[in-house]
């Protein structure tokens, strides 16, 4: 149903979009029609759908009638009053070519009643979304209701609307335009309209028209807002998306892609009906031959007629029957089988030289004649066929065979779009063109490239929204292809490639002869061939998967060796340095005061060294995430006791406190991580601090947190950096003497927030800084199983 | 200390570092035999016959590892190993593999030496009377007691086993995995927190600021001392 309806709406279109001069594209859809459970017939309603006036939908509607009148159907066209020039030419010439009482136009208020006593076939009316200003009782106060009516009484309807007129987005609409809408459509009329056509046309060009004054009817003053770049293209936008929702459904969608055509269509189509006497005669041509070759069979054995039996005679002509067969097929064997008996009766049955039949027995031979050669005709071009078809499937599958194997040695996506285009170019004589998802799962332009560019598929943004449905809907296997045609008769099919996790993109399919999309066994083919790519396309992504696993897994092995070289050179000269120093300081006779305190500064240089080295290679080992952490359920005191003796040498002129709950559980942490931490932070402290500073760490827990503090009674943090310190190479003062790179900080919160939980410093409430941090205590381990091994 | 005839093995392939333990331990009385390479290394093990071996864990031409495993086969000198501070795991493995103690590059050369007479202790066993003595504890392996200044200290049997262990080995590091064996049962080398509980009660009877201890101490990651020596 809906080729046919396709191909009776589309020629019009055509011509309306080449009176404009202009390019439209037009994308049709259609509701499966459904007739009113009364059984009584409804007409068919059309709506010219278009973002903004000035598109042309009344004038592609007057010309849709131009064809209706040709068909002697009854039009009532109803049009408002103002009307741009070449409308009203438009319906002047349809007035004086049409046969009088065919149409009639009339405009101002529609009158309902009037229309339907008119009983037209077909009523044209533009503007659905008309408020009616006459009412009254009976009278309905909206157009759309009298668009009902006449369609009730089965009176096919067109008609016009506007993006902006549809209920549901009319706010959308002023929200974008600013222009407010007072008319107004319900969703529904448009969502169950039996075809839309939305009506399109580049901005520029509309832009153009109503600066030049094209546009301007009454009322039209005020939609000024409307005509400029950005609303328009989001109207635009806005009505295809609209457009698209409408035929998710079950309907059915047809792109039309009308185009400015010149001349040359014209001389082709007049060509083509100038040769067609000479086709039809070549195609009859096995008949001819089938007549040539009876009437030699019998020239040759009209000499030998006294010597051979006439029943022989009738066998000899058969044979000549079935050898035209075997040559030329069903119907000129049919035709030799009937020439033939009528020859052997002319020619060889008493009384000869008359189709009369003195001896009954030949009457019986004439029909064997007859009968044999149609069965004969019939069984050879069956086989013929058979033979045909089995040829056919061969090429076809040598075809399959081939094209898995292109694609199996094809190892980028590229190498298989081209594979593609080139197989499916052989195979089907159609262009084919690839497109492919990206992340988010939208459809890319495809890429041009190569000698193919020429041949690539010009996609407009309709295509790429039709292509984006398909690709959209294909998790059911069955829902997902759509026909469409260009106005050439070029014909578009759209293939989602299905594969087994998912969907890979779609396959458009364009052939210049529509009808083979529709063959079933071709259909096959083409979804296997659309099958291969998928499946294709699936193992290239996951061999680019695999290859990034590789390259990462590789990159990350040479970063883990890096680090450990240079942990590895930096660390050897330190060594170094720290045991060559102490031994000086070591040496005998032993050395004076002063050297020997030089060596010890030595060494403690060296060691505070050791101690920048360790976090830089830390911070490193971090910024590439190559920590990973060695989770043990530890003790916290564990790990408070073996800093504060790893960090005694610094906190030497410190007080220290410990303050620990007994009641802390163990908590799952990796112990020489945290130990860093908290080395960090006294560290920090004593370095911060005078000298005979207090510092205090105090370990709790609460709220299944488990809570370290380490505060300091010193000068505290700088206001408001409470939170800057954490950044890598921050300091507390910018100018400070005091060593370090300020990495400590960072490694601290890098660890701890890698272990899930949070750090943050504050000021100490009798003065001086406090850090904390709190990690997650997680579930406690089960002692019961401790206390067990304690019986004994 | 230093005994006339003593042989080290010193296994390290950085020139500097090889001089300063090598002075270091001239200086105690040592006869120092150094190599470069493991394969150089082993083939000294055989011919010097050391009496103690320090060996790098970062040989360029092989696992050291393997160097211990090989020694251990036909000697039971002790193996001190140097290794760099993040490499905790290999440590342990070292431990397991059978050397005595680690080092942590950088390294003073007092704690070299601390850790050679820890070795070297255990080489020649104490006079066998069975008591330990740190600080104001002392413990009585033979009677399975232990006092501190003087009290008897109640340890439960498993408390007792980590403490006797750790006193076997008196200044040397512990392995974890090593400890859960030897008081646990092999089945338990993975239950590394039994340790962490049963450190805290023993370190709650002995030590006299548990949260800062000085006997019982934790080598982070890899095991624990018993410092007896402080």
């Amino acid at each position: 149903m809906c080729n046919y309806r396709c191909s009776v709406c589309f020629p019009h279109l055509v011509t309306a979009g080449h009176d404009i001069g202009q390019t439209w594209f037009i994308l049709i859809s259609m509701n499966a029609h459904i007739n009113s459970p009364d059984g009584k017939t409804q007409g068919k309603l059309r709506i010219y759908f278009a973002a903004v006036n000035g598109v042309g939908k009344s004038y592609a509607m007057l010309n849709a009638a131009r064809q209706q009148l040709a068909t002697g159907r009854k039009l009532l066209i109803h049009l408002s009053a103002s009307q741009p020039a070449d409308v009203l030419a438009l319906l002047a010439e349809l007035q004086s070519n049409a046969e009088p009482g065919l149409l009639h136009v009339s405009s101002g208020e529609f009158e309902l009643a009037a229309a339907l006593d008119m009983q037209p076939g077909l009523l044209l009316i533009d503007e659905l979304a008309h408020a009616n200003a006459i009412r009254g009782r009976g009278k309905n106060s909206a157009r759309w209701q009298d668009v009902n009516d006449m369609l009730m009484a089965g009176v096919d309807v067109y008609t016009t609307a506007n993006l902006q007129d549809l209920e549901g987005l009319h706010s959308a609409v002023s929200a974008i335009t600013g222009v407010a809408v007072t008319q107004t459509l319900p969703d529904s009329v448009f969502d169950n309209a039996d075809e839309v056509i939305l009506l399109d046309i580049p901005v520029d060009e509309l832009i153009a028209r109503f600066q030049n004054g094209q546009l301007r009817r009454s009322g039209d003053e005020m939609a000024e807002p409307l005509y400029r770049k950005g609303h328009l293209l989001a109207l635009r936008n806005l009505a295809i998306r609209r457009n698209a929702d409408r035929i998710k459904g079950e309907g059915q969608v047809t792109r039309v892609q009308a185009r400015k055509r010149g001349n040359t269509d014209k001389t082709a189509r007049q060509k083509v009906e100038y040769f067609m006497p000479v086709a039809r005669v070549m195609a009859r041509q096995p008949y001819w031959r089938a007549a040539g070759i009876s009437s030699l069979a019998v020239l040759v054995v009209w000499p030998w007629q006294a010597y051979i039996e006439p029943a022989n005679m009738a066998l000899i002509l058969l044979f000549f029957v079935i050898a035209v067969a075997m040559r030329l097929g069903r119907g000129p064997a049919l035709l030799s089988s009937v020439l033939m008996a009528l020859c052997f009766d002319y020619f060889f049955v008493e009384p000869r030289y008359s189709f009369w039949i003195s001896d009954g027995q030949y009457v019986l031979t004439m029909l064997l004649v007859l009968i044999v050669g149609a069965m004969a005709a019939k069984l050879i071009a069956d086989v013929n066929t058979q033979t045909r078809v089995a040829e056919y499937r061969a090429v076809r599958a040598s075809a399959i065979n081939e094209f898995a194997r292109a694609l199996s040695a094809a190892l980028q996506t590229e190498q298989i779009a081209e594979i593609c285009r080139n197989f499916i170019e052989d195979a089907f004589h159609a262009r084919t063109s690839l497109l492919l998802p990206d992340d988010q799962g939208h459809l890319q332009y495809p890429a041009m490239f190569g000698p193919d560019y020429d041949n690539a598929l010009n996609m407009s943004a309709l295509d790429m929204l039709q292509a984006q449905t398909v690709f959209d809907q294909a998790a059911p296997a069955d829902v997902g292809i759509s026909e469409g045609h260009t106005a050439s008769g070029n014909s578009l099919l759209y293939l989602p490639l299905i594969a087994p996790m998912r969907t890979r993109g779609v396959l458009i399919v364009q052939t210049d002869d529509s009808s083979w999309t529709r063959i079933a066994e071709q259909r096959k083919y083409l979804d296997t061939f659309a099958t291969l790519v998928a499946i294709a396309l699936e193992r290239v992504h996951y061999v680019e998967v695999a290859q990034d696993a590789l390259v990462s897994m590789e990159s990350e092995r040479l970063r883990n060796s890096l680090l450990s070289a240079l942990s590895h050179d930096l660390r050897t000269p330190l060594t170094s340095l720290v045991g060559l120093s102490e031994t000086l300081s070591l040496t005998r006779p032993a050395l004076s005061a002063q050297q020997h305190e030089l060596a010890v500064a030595l060494r403690d240089e060296a060691m505070r060294m050791n101690k920048l080295v360790n976090n830089l290679l830390d911070m490193a080992r971090i910024e590439s995430g190559q920590v990973r952490l060695n989770l043990q359920w530890q003790a916290i005191s564990e790990l408070i006791g073996s800093a504060v003796r790893a960090c005694q040498f610094s906190l030497s002129r410190h007080q220290l406190e410990v303050c620990i709950d007994d009641a802390i559980p163990l908590v799952r942490y990796d112990a020489l991580l945290l130990e860093r931490v908290l080395c960090n932070l006294l560290e920090n402290a004593g370095k911060y601090t005078p000298p005979g500073s207090l510092i205090t760490i105090t370990a709790d827990s609460r709220d299944a947190l488990l809570l370290v503090g380490v505060s300091d009674n010193g000068p505290g943090l700088p206001a408001g950096k409470e939170e800057a310190i954490f950044e890598k190479f921050a300091r507390g003062e910018r100018e400070s003497s005091q060593p370090g790179m300020g990495l400590g900080l960072s490694i601290c919160r890098a660890v701890i927030e890698a272990h899930g939980g949070k750090i943050l410093a504050r000021q100490a409430i009798k003065g001086g800084a406090c850090f904390e941090f709190q990690l997650p205590l997680g579930s406690p381990q089960d002692m019961d199983a401790l206390d067990e091994m304690e019986v004994e | 200390m230093s005994e006339p005839c003593n042989v080290a093995l010193l296994v390290e392939d950085e020139p500097q570092i090889r001089r300063f333990v090598r002075m270091s331990l001239e200086a105690e009385g040592w006869q120092v035999f150094t190599a470069e390479t493991m394969m150089r290394g082993l083939i000294d093990a055989g011919t010097r016959k050391p009496n103690l071996i320090v060996l790098d864990l970062g040989l360029p031409d092989g696992d050291g590892l393997d160097f211990i495993r090989d020694v251990r086969k036909w000697s039971q000198v002790p193996i001190i190993v140097l290794s760099a501070r993040e490499e905790e795991n290999i440590k342990v493995k070292a431990l397991d593999a059978g050397a005595d103690d680690y080092l942590t590059k950088p390294f003073g050369v007092a704690e070299l030496m601390a850790r050679v007479r820890v070795a070297l202790r255990r080489q020649r066993p104490s006079e066998g009377d069975g008591l330990i003595h740190f600080g104001d504890i002392k413990i009585d392996l033979k009677a399975k007691l232990v006092s501190k200044a003087g009290q008897i200290v109640h340890l439960t049997p498993t408390e007792y086993r980590l403490l006797a262990v750790l006193a076997a080995n008196a200044g040397r590091v512990v392995s974890n995995p090593q400890l859960l064996r030897e008081v646990w049962g092999p089945s338990n080398a993975e239950n590394g927190h039994y340790l962490r509980i049963f450190m805290g009660r023993l370190r709650q009877k002995l030590e006299d600021e548990p949260n800062l201890p000085v006997y019982l101490l934790t080598e982070t990651a890899v095991g624990y001392r018993l410092l007896t020596a402080v």
